[in-house]
């Protein structure tokens, strides 16, 4: 279910009730299971076959594992689990590339090849709750958590629906004990989840979509675009993907604080990075938690020479890019990524941290690394994205694509806006927060006015979340 | 504690949604206002088209319409009074409104719908975008049935008037006090005064919907049997596209045209406009050169055909 699909307005007041009012948590449980899979069935119904079988194979290797430790094929059953976990995901996100890339390989050598392409869509979320079951997988293989026993409450937490479209990719460790507890109602995590709501909603329909109108207009007409319009498409793409992916993951956390869940916050203001390194502990938090615990540190993390350990950082990061997408463009913007901090961990900038004049350098110099990462990210093809950069450098005609004046005046408000609130936050936590304020009609006031300008200013066209598309 | 708690909590929400009502309520009151006294830009032009609009011949259709149709030759040409009502990025949504509130006052002699098939006749992803123009005036009953038939939930939404303003109301407000001396009955043709410099190549009309929009060929035809009642002369027209070749996406049009009689005089693919850069400004628009010259020879062609009727 969208957040900001008509569908949520009506189904999820109907949701928190029920579920608040139960005074039985494997009835609430039931009922957010069976929404879960029926919004999924709603989309593809199909495709429900996909999640059950990723449910099932993690579920039953999870416990087949869990009784035989020192089984002599215990590492091999773990490895067969994986492969049977990343299946679905390799036929449906990967086939197509790879047939493409072998054909066009064996074609330079002449050897012609017949294989079919498949051209299905993709299941929605299949990259979250694959990693997620996979994550759980890990964890009982390496004794970090005892093997889920009911079938049900598993299903629930691979399918949870706040989270399931695109993250926040939770761990077991956190969510499974949530599912099974007894859940009261709480009256400060209610407020706060509709706090996360409002907010999240306000980054994806007024700032998000409204700047997507612009980026659009640039980047799928490049061709026709001066170097400055490029530069400007480039940071509002910036601000459009932190505003979509944000915006959903807090209307995620909402939505669960609202159930009575806490959710992992995947967004902590990541363009006030100091360095690339500092990016990826505040963007996509749960994504490169899990590469952490599940990619890096199994291949030897930091606890090994030097050349290997930037190795590492270069496969973690090619990881990355290879999840977000079938694509060179995907890898390229993951290689771009991992460069960046193996240059910083040579360096020593990684860690460092700086004031004043200083720190605003280095999260300009970061903002602009990730800025022109972001065009691999956005276009379709390593040829366009070349062009975009190329010309981005190249020419200096001073010329923008043109937009109405009520775009324009849209686009720079919710900008602002959202600019003030991360800066606030960052560098004045208790000064400027309009949400926790200490008086009420402050804090009504912004209430309000944030829900009027979704209502006045948002885009309502059931557009899709970039996220939800890997 | 639980069920105090719980009932405080909904309180508020529904205190929280009170204050947003009344917000949203003297929001739409002011707005309403605004509109109702704006006489310049679209908003203006839609206000006059909505309630003054007194011409013997009306202009239908999309950008291609107000850019491709010159009312003072067509009105020199015919010796009748014309005004052309096309409205940029719109196509049959918006212009059966537009020609119900012109012909509930007056009826016109004849109405020239320019059809363009994405607009007019193909299916589309969302077809509530066609929908800017009426959402602030969906009181009206004209304006709530196309809304309805459009989009299930649009209804819906519209209770909130905040909604109904929603991405308009700065061109509103602008336009209600813009300085700009030129009125909407005057902002009848928007020529185009660019001329194409590249060649976009031939359009394959791949990147658009195939299939056909059921809902907006029975407003096409809603409009054919509203005329045939009036006795009102229709003319379907497609104006010339730089790069098209085939015409093929007119097909449900041209069944219509022939079950009633309706001509379509058809330029679509006119080999004498069609690739030449010196009568277009981009791929889809003639520039003013093209624009005079199409117009000059739709209106002999509107001409002879009347002169064939009143044989």
């Amino acid at each position: 279910m969208l957040f900001n699909s008509f569908e949520f307005l009506w189904l999820f007041p109907l949701i928190f009730v029920f579920c608040s009012i139960t005074q039985k948590t494997k009835l609430a449980n039931g009922c957010l299971l069976l929404i879960s899979y029926g919004l999924y069935l709603k989309w593809k119904p199909v495709y429900v076959l996909v999640l059950l079988w990723v449910t099932a194979v993690t579920f039953g290797i999870a416990l087949f594992l869990e009784g035989r430790t020192k089984w002599k094929h215990h590492k091999m059953v773990f490895v067969v689990g994986i492969i049977l976990t990343l299946l679905p995901l390799a036929v449906f996100k990967y086939y197509d590339f790879f047939n493409v890339q072998l054909s066009s390989l064996l074609l330079s050598v002449g050897v012609l090849t017949g294989l079919p392409g498949l051209n299905w869509a993709l299941p929605l979320g299949i990259s979250f709750y694959t990693f997620q079951a996979i994550g759980y997988l890990s964890d009982v293989y390496h004794k970090r958590i005892c093997a889920e026993r009911n079938w049900w409450d598993y299903m629930l937490f691979v399918s949870f629906f706040p989270q399931i479209a695109a993250g926040p990719i939770s761990r077991a460790k956190d969510l499974l004990p949530q599912i099974k507890a007894e859940r009261k109602f709480n009256y400060s995590q209610a407020v706060q989840g509709l706090k996360w709501l409002l907010w999240g909603m306000f980054l994806k329909v007024v700032m998000a979509d409204r700047v997507g109108i612009y980026v659009d207009t640039v980047f799928n007409n490049y061709e026709y675009q001066t170097g400055l319009s490029c530069w400007l498409g480039s940071i509002l793409y910036s601000f459009q993907i932190y505003g979509d992916f944000a915006g959903y993951s807090f209307m995620a956390i909402g939505v669960g604080q609202l159930l009575g869940f806490e959710l992992t916050n995947n967004f902590q203001r990541p363009y006030l990075s100091q360095s690339v390194t500092d990016f990826w502990h505040r963007w996509h938090i749960s994504l490169s938690t899990w590469l952490r615990d599940y990619v890096y540190i199994p291949l030897g993390g930091s606890r090994c020479g030097k050349s290997r350990n930037y190795w590492n950082i270069f496969l973690t990061f090619l990881v990355s890019g290879v999840w977000h997408g079938a694509n060179w463009t995907f890898i390229i913007w993951g290689m771009i990524h991992g460069f960046f901090q193996i240059v910083e961990k040579i360096f020593g900038w990684n860690k460092a941290k700086s004031n004043g004049w200083r720190k605003a350098i280095r999260v300009l110099l970061t903002f602009i690394i990730v800025n022109l990462a972001w065009v691999f990210f956005r276009m379709p093809t390593l040829i366009q994205a070349c062009d975009v950069i190329n010309k981005m450098f190249s020419n200096h005609q001073v010329a923008l694509a043109t937009i109405t004046p009520a775009m324009t005046l849209f686009i720079v408000v919710s900008v602002g806006i959202v600019v003030l609130k991360d800066l606030s936050d960052e560098l004045l936590p208790l000064r400027y927060t309009f949400f926790h304020h200490q008086y009420k009609l402050v804090r009504w006031i912004a209430y309000v006015v944030l829900m009027c300008m979704i209502l006045t200013c948002g885009v309502f066209d059931n557009s899709q979340f970039i996220y939800a598309n890997f | 504690m639980r069920t105090s708690e719980m009932r405080k909590f909904i309180l508020k929400v529904l205190l929280f949604f009170v204050v947003i009502a009344m917000v949203d309520r003297g929001f739409g009151l002011a707005m309403s206002n605004v509109l109702k006294g704006t006489q310049k830009g679209d908003w203006g032009r839609n206000n006059f088209i909505f309630n003054e609009v007194k011409s013997d011949v009306i202009i239908l259709g999309s950008s291609r319409a107000i850019h491709h149709y010159d009312p003072q030759i067509i009105s020199d040409s015919l010796s009748m009074s014309c005004y052309n009502c096309g409205e940029d990025g719109m196509g049959i949504f918006l212009m059966r409104v537009r020609y119900q509130a012109i012909r509930e006052r007056f009826k016109p002699k004849i109405v020239i719908y320019e059809v363009l098939p994405e607009y007019d006749l193909l299916g589309d992803i969302d077809n509530s975008r066609y929908l800017k123009f009426l959402r602030p005036y969906c009181d009206k009953s004209i304006m709530r049935s196309v809304i309805d038939d459009v989009s299930a939930t649009e209804g819906i939404k519209l209770y909130s008037e905040m909604y109904r303003y929603n991405s308009v109301f700065v061109d509103i407000i602008a336009q209600s006090v813009s300085k700009s001396t030129s009125t909407a009955k005057e902002y009848s043709y928007s020529p185009l005064w660019t001329q194409m410099n590249n060649n976009p190549g031939k359009e394959t009309g791949l990147e658009r919907s195939t299939t056909f929009d059921s809902v907006k060929i029975a407003y096409l035809e809603d409009i054919i049997l509203q005329c045939e009642r009036d006795g009102t002369l229709l003319f379907f027209t497609a104006s010339p596209k730089y790069a098209s070749f085939s015409d093929e996406e007119f097909k449900p049009l041209k069944d219509l045209c022939l079950v009633y009689h309706v001509p379509f005089i058809n330029h679509y693919c006119d080999s004498n406009y069609c690739g030449n850069l010196t009568y277009f400004a981009d791929a889809s628009h003639l520039n003013i050169k093209g624009a005079e010259s199409f117009t000059s020879m739709l209106a002999s062609e509107v001409k002879g055909i009347l002169n064939s009727h009143q044989k």
